[in-house]
């Protein structure tokens, strides 16, 4: 049963962004995590959520910095190599489709780090798109 | 205010939902999947047909990260190998 913090947190998230549609993914992708986790086909448990973006990857379409960035946590990150992080990440920047929806709900830098230590490595999503011919800078 | 209170009820994006979830499906799953399809479609293994598993290997190398599309090529060949032996 969903607690009362979560629900106000939803609610908040839910009204900056003037859409459902980032915690619907956001939702699906942590329940999806979960059950990966424990049915056995991950050992790492990770987490989605919304965070800070990097102000270099902004594009038209992205939300205010401090939201616009999608953040992969790995909760229980004891020993993770430095190859997991990129390993993870290259799950999302080789679907461009995902990263295009991504980009269309404002998200623009792509951050996946260990919860614990804070090490982890963060992509620009537009460097991923293939929207060279768009982007003019 | 309108459309912010469209927005907010509009339907839900079936698409993006099922892409976080390949996503994550992709994480957990697809390096076991692509070590076992790379491994069925091998050419050597298919001297008949070399040219055409060398196109389905390298549908599946473009697609290793991608769980959904990984699973069809699985069941593509699962057909053509059941027409085979068949």
């Amino acid at each position: 049963m969903m607690n009362i913090g979560v629900f106000l947190k939803n609610l908040l998230n839910s009204l900056l962004d003037g859409s459902f549609e980032r915690l619907r993914i956001i939702n699906a992708m942590n329940q999806s995590f979960k059950e990966s986790f424990v049915s056995g086909d991950i050992d790492r448990m990770c987490k989605v959520s919304i965070s800070q973006g990097d102000p270099d990857f902004k594009h038209p379409m992205s939300s205010f910095w401090f939201r616009s960035g999608f953040k992969i946590s790995i909760v229980n990150d004891s020993y993770v190599k430095d190859t997991e992080y990129a390993d993870i990440a290259q799950y999302i920047l080789q679907n461009k489709t995902f990263i295009r929806q991504l980009m269309a709900i404002g998200f623009d830098t792509l951050i996946v780090q260990g919860a614990n230590n804070k090490k982890g490595k963060k992509y620009s999503l537009k460097g991923y798109a293939n929207l060279d011919s768009y982007f003019l800078e | 205010m309108k459309r912010w209170f469209y927005n907010l009820l509009k339907k839900r994006s079936y698409d993006s939902i099922n892409e976080g979830v390949n996503v994550v499906q992709g994480i957990s799953k697809a390096k076991s999947l692509y070590k076992e399809l790379i491994k069925i479609a091998h050419p050597d293994r298919h001297p008949h047909n070399e040219e055409y598993y060398k196109k389905i290997t390298d549908r599946i190398t473009a697609n290793r990260y991608n769980y959904n599309e990984l699973l069809k090529i699985k069941r593509e060949l699962e057909r053509d190998l059941e027409s085979v032996g068949g």
